[in-house]
């Protein structure tokens, strides 16, 4: 073998499409942990395919279809009745979730933005004592805003809903509350990565800091933060699907009644509303987004 | 703009621990057009800065009328890429009167008052009263340049600074947008920072040359030599050349504060 054909060796076999040691540990590393995940939630293909759960899910075909389509399910004896107003309930509780989400999260993010509590063009001027405290504030936004997301939503619903009773109110509270800890995490580090000689390009003018905030801080990740509101908003709307599990309200409950019922034409009625409710959403919030950003 | 004096004496400004200006004294009054020029990484920006109020001295001082400079006195245009992206020229140029208003105001009035005469005079003397409306990432880099430029002519500040205003422009524009500034600072105080010394020479009485934190020229623009502008422009190439003791000066003069990019 020649030096050349040595020296050429490690190109050859990365064209081979050989992979290097890193590689491999990474590949392995991969398949170990797909494995021990696997073995820990129990995967079994065999059952999945197997002749009994082939059979049950061909009688859930069977007896779900067709959809429950009658007047009672669908509209109720009253007002606040039926599979339609459940779903628009669902909607309901997405719009004030996301509301309330929104309207708490603005406060915290700012005060979980260092720009706007310790660091940047606003602090260039100020004392280490007012630097302390800002820091002080934005560690303990931080921490507050890590609690409320780290609570599921669903969790957030049964407090509510052990607090203030059954009814879609808990509902939008609970969805409220998670997204705010979600939405002010994410607001504050979009307005982490704004760049602060805009700002200060505005805090120059000498305008007070929470002009500066809004005219310069703000608007550099205003198309952004609307953009990701919207999709949060399509998220709550998903989770809102499923708070009825714990009596805070929408199509939830009718999911949760059918399956314990065995009233499979009813739950295949509720599964089709709750996709053309998603897909609906969707739609609206892409339009949104296009037009507002 | 009515006369007024600048007074910096003996000031010094640290980034983290290095030095990126250091004992500068300059007077400056009312009678003078001021140009500041110098390699990348002089420390004109900082200059300027420190000038606008936006950040203090670590040392020295700064004063205007014999008293120290605050935040707001000052009209400064930054250089372009200091503008909302996302607003528009209007709205950016509004943005420059924030400070004459109540904070009240400053906040509602976009929504309720969108662009005051003063906002359409600003960007018809920079000649963009054709783009008010149209979104600053939608322009061009001269463009965005003048736009800076319009939002400080509608800051009523005590002195105009400028940043680089004449910078991705061509000559004619440079002269216009010159004229602007000028007209605008009225025998005032007025400072500008600037990359092409042939304008700094032909259109302005002073000129203040920085180097590697240090103010090395200040003198009458029609005094100022080929060799002078030679050495605090050339010196500094020499000296990228000189192994570590040049990374080490570099450092001292081009490192800006933590959040500064």
């Amino acid at each position: 073998m020649s030096k050349d054909t040595v020296s050429e060796r490690p190109e050859t076999l990365e064209r081979a499409g050989v992979l290097s040691k890193s590689q491999l540990s990474v590949l392995l590393v991969f398949v170990l942990l797909v494995a021990v995940s696997a073995w820990i939630v129990q995967v079994d293909l065999v059952a999945l395919i197997g002749d009994q759960s082939r059979e049950q899910m061909w009688r859930f075909i069977a007896e779900g279809l067709p959809p429950d389509t009658s007047e009672t399910y669908l509209l109720g004896r009253t007002l606040r009745d039926g599979l339609l107003w459940a779903v628009v309930e669902t909607l309901a509780i997405s719009v004030v979730g996301t509301v309330i989400g929104v309207g708490l999260a603005i406060p915290m993010a700012l005060a979980a933005t260092a720009p706007v509590t310790y660091n940047g063009p606003f602090f260039e001027t100020a004392s280490r004592r007012r630097v302390l405290a800002g820091k002080g504030l934005h560690k303990t936004a931080r921490f507050v805003l890590s609690f409320l997301r780290s609570v599921p939503g669903l969790v957030w619903g049964f407090l509510f809903v052990t607090a203030i009773g059954l009814g879609p109110f808990a509902g939008a509270l609970a969805l409220g509350i998670h997204n705010a800890g979600v939405l002010g995490k994410l607001y504050a580090d979009f307005l982490e990565d704004s760049n602060p000689v805009v700002t200060e390009s505005v805090w120059t003018t000498g305008c007070s800091k929470l002009e500066a905030i809004a005219h310069g801080l703000v608007p550099q990740k205003s198309a952004t933060i609307v953009s990701y509101t919207l999709y949060r908003w399509e998220c709550v709307l998903r989770s809102a699907t499923i708070l009825g599990f714990v009596g805070a309200g929408g199509i939830g409950y009718y999911l949760v009644i059918s399956i314990q019922r065995l009233q499979y034409q009813k739950l295949v009625t509720a599964i089709v509303a709750v996709f053309v409710l998603v897909v609906l959403t969707d739609a609206t919030s892409s339009r949104l987004r296009s037009r507002l950003t | 703009m009515t006369a007024h004096t600048l007074e910096v004496s003996g000031v010094s400004k640290q980034f983290g621990g290095q030095t990126v200006l250091e004992d500068v004294s300059a007077s400056i009054d009312a009678t003078e057009r001021v140009a500041i020029i110098g390699p990348s990484g002089a420390g004109k920006t900082t200059f300027l800065r420190l000038i606008a109020g936006a950040i203090e001295p670590d040392a020295g001082s700064i004063t205007l009328n014999g008293e120290p400079i605050r935040r707001g006195e000052v009209a400064v245009a930054y250089q372009g890429d200091a503008l909302v992206r996302s607003r528009t020229a209007l709205q950016n140029v509004s943005a420059g009167e924030l400070g004459a208003n109540s904070w009240w105001e400053g906040l509602l009035d976009p929504i309720f008052r969108p662009g005051s005469q003063k906002a359409h005079e600003a960007l018809a003397a920079v000649g963009l009263e054709d783009h008010k409306h149209e979104r600053v990432d939608e322009l061009s880099a001269g463009e965005r340049g003048r736009v800076a430029v319009a939002r400080a002519l509608v800051q009523s500040g005590k002195a105009l600074l400028a940043d680089e205003p004449t910078a991705n422009l061509d000559r004619t524009t440079q002269e216009q947008v010159l004229d602007v500034l000028e007209a605008t600072a009225e025998g005032g105080l007025y400072l500008v920072v600037l990359h092409d010394v042939s304008i700094a020479k032909e259109r302005f009485d002073r000129i203040l040359g920085f180097r590697k934190g240090e103010l090395r020229m200040d003198s009458p623009a029609a005094a100022v030599s080929e060799s002078e502008l030679k050495s605090l422009f050339q010196a500094r190439t020499a000296d990228s050349g000189s192994g570590t003791h040049t990374s080490a000066a570099a450092n001292t003069t081009q490192t800006p504060p933590p959040w500064y990019v």
